[in-house]
């Protein structure tokens, strides 16, 4: 970035040093050591192009759904409808390709299917916020029933049985394809980051959404309409789920009914590895995207140690409550130290 | 005082179902003047300073701003008119630097294309921000830490800091002092006084006599909703005004 004002040189070197001091950067080293470990530990295995290329490609929609997550969890409340709503935005999203030619269905077929999945996410996102804001149903209770009433019409709407009524050029061009010699799942997962983290740290709208989260009533008392931003998020949260179940769609060429059971979880703890309070003000897309790889690279790496994959669920779940612990007692610390 | 009055509030009354916390409460505020908003505990104080800020509606009564009646509906109005606020609880944002928190809800944008992407001007924030700080003494060394780690002296200069940037007419402080030491309720003292000698009027919501006492040019006194007394604090004592609180006589107040 060029200026062609002079940067004051003691903000910025302190700026600096926050950076390094961050959780993400945190996050970023301990992935790193991870991925030192397996790449000694399996030489010629691990640290292949093909494997990282497929890891990144396996864990792309979980990146989609975190970038949501961590709006959301910024403003100090929770998603945890994103799996859920995924695989329903798959399934509406193959019932219309499959009415519009399923398999032979066309570059047109393709786009009213990404139209369906963005649209089922978004309206989720709209029930989420709506109810959160107006009826003030907390937000954890909000999502979970969401989350349940998601996951049933998937099974009612297809008897329990995948769909696969997804067009061939979709398989081909997006799930299999490649843009500049990168996976497309890749290319997309980067690309909302990007304007994730842009729309986060960089503008009006991200500031509102962390002072929503570390103080709502001084936001409300500065003249912040704090329930448009609250659907708002809702509706981006909402949107990265749809997305995902379209690029799930495009790479299985399936509903994946029963597959998507943990990704939500998964989402959340890449949410929290990557430096995002879960008790909201602080949050950063980039250490998201940085933090859905550990539980990646770790089931990756338990693969190759010929280790029951299961484990990683165990690891999974221990890390995500000692890593919120560490936050709270970090959190502790500093108001009781002002 | 013989200017005409910067805000002026004539008989409002205000009611909570069968309690009536405002029972035609007048009050005064001359143009760069530091009026003290005195009362006891359901006066109705904090009731009169929310029907100022437009936080809540008055069910009778009138505000006129510079002989203009005005229709409070929102705290935006008052902002409108040049009048800010410093909450009790001060109404900052833990997580955000002192900038942030100046520039809440008024976020300076980047000129073009990517003002309109919504992009903040962090440096223009920032520079206006130390710039602001100077200017009225506030001692914060990096104006880029988080207020969650600063001091209580310090947080109240933010938040005061914040009012003087935005008010041009006038600044309500909700007990500034009570959760402040000896030498940080001096400091918001000389903050208060700054304030003031820029020609902007100070309304000092306050229990503290002694604080009042060194910084207010007047005291109006609330008592069951109504206003009992308006003095010139050069013609007053704290014995005077406490009894004008209690509505004991001067020798029964202690």
């Amino acid at each position: 970035m060029t200026t062609t004002r002079p940067t004051p040189p003691a903000p910025a070197r302190l700026a600096l040093r926050r950076v390094l001091a961050s959780q993400a950067m945190l996050t970023a080293g301990t992935l790193l050591v991870v991925m030192a470990l397996f790449t000694a530990l399996f030489p010629g295995k691990f640290a292949t192009l093909y494997n990282i290329q497929t890891l990144m490609v396996d864990y792309s929609g979980i990146v989609l759904l975190g970038v949501g997550l961590t709006f959301i969890m910024t403003s100090a409340r929770f998603d945890l409808s994103v799996g859920a709503v995924l695989v329903f935005s798959c399934v509406l999203g193959t019932k219309a390709m499959g009415a519009l030619g399923g398999a032979d269905g066309g570059w047109g077929a393709v786009l009213i299917g990404l139209a369906v999945c963005l649209g089922t996410g978004l309206l989720a996102g709209l029930v989420n916020g709506f109810l959160i804001v107006k009826a003030r149903v907390p937000s954890i209770i909000v999502t979970l029933g969401t989350l349940s009433v998601a996951q049933g019409a998937a099974y009612v709407l297809t008897g329990g049985v995948d769909l696969y009524a997804v067009p061939k050029v979709m398989l081909d061009h997006i799930g299999q394809g490649k843009v500049l010699g990168l996976p497309v799942p890749i290319v997309v997962a980067a690309l909302a980051v990007a304007i994730g983290s842009f729309v986060l740290s960089q503008t009006r709208f991200g500031q509102y959404t962390c002072a929503t989260g570390s103080n709502a009533e001084a936001a409300r008392r500065a003249g912040i309409n704090i329930d448009r931003v609250a659907i708002t998020l809702y509706l981006i949260s909402g949107a990265g789920a749809g997305l995902a179940g379209f690029m799930s769609l495009a790479r299985y060429g399936s509903t994946t009914l029963a597959a998507h059971q943990n990704d939500n979880l998964t989402a959340l703890l890449g949410v929290v590895l990557g430096g995002t309070s879960l008790f909201g003000g602080t949050g950063t897309v980039v250490g998201t995207a940085v933090g859905v790889f550990i539980p990646g690279v770790l089931s990756n790496g338990l693969v190759m140690m010929q280790v029951l994959p299961y484990w990683q669920y165990i690891i999974v779940g221990i890390v995500l409550i000692a890593v919120v612990y560490i936050d709270l007692v970090k959190r502790r610390g500093r108001t009781e130290g002002g | 005082m013989s200017a005409p009055p910067l805000l002026e509030t004539r008989g409002i009354t205000k009611r909570y179902g069968h309690v009536e916390a405002l029972r035609g409460a007048d009050f005064t505020v001359y143009p760069g003047e530091v009026v003290a908003l005195l009362g006891d505990n359901g006066a109705g104080k904090s009731t009169l300073v929310k029907a100022i800020t437009g936080t809540i509606q008055p069910d009778e009564g009138q505000i006129l701003f510079e002989g203009q009646p005005v229709q409070m509906t929102s705290p935006l109005d008052a902002r409108t008119l040049g009048i800010e606020t410093v909450f009790q609880d001060l109404a900052l944002v833990p997580d955000m630097d002192p900038s942030g928190n100046l520039f809440l809800g008024r976020e300076i944008l980047r000129p073009g294309l990517l003002g309109r992407l919504g992009m903040l001007d962090r440096r223009a924030m920032h520079e206006r921000t130390v710039e602001a700080f100077t200017r009225l003494g506030v001692n914060i060394q990096d104006a880029q830490a988080k207020v969650i780690g600063m001091s209580g002296g310090q947080r109240q200069g933010v938040a005061v800091a914040r009012a003087m940037v935005w008010a041009s007419k006038m600044v309500l402080m909700d007990e500034p002092t009570a959760a402040l030491g000896v030498v940080q309720s001096r400091h918001v003292n000389d903050l208060i006084l700054r304030v003031r000698d820029q020609g902007v009027a100070v309304v000092l919501v306050s229990h503290n006599m002694q604080h009042v006492f060194e910084v207010a040019d007047r005291i109006e006194v609330l008592r069951l909703g109504k206003r009992v007394a308006a003095r010139r604090k050069a013609d007053t004592s704290i014995e005077e005004v406490v009894a004008d609180m209690t509505g004991l006589s001067v020798t029964g107040a202690a």
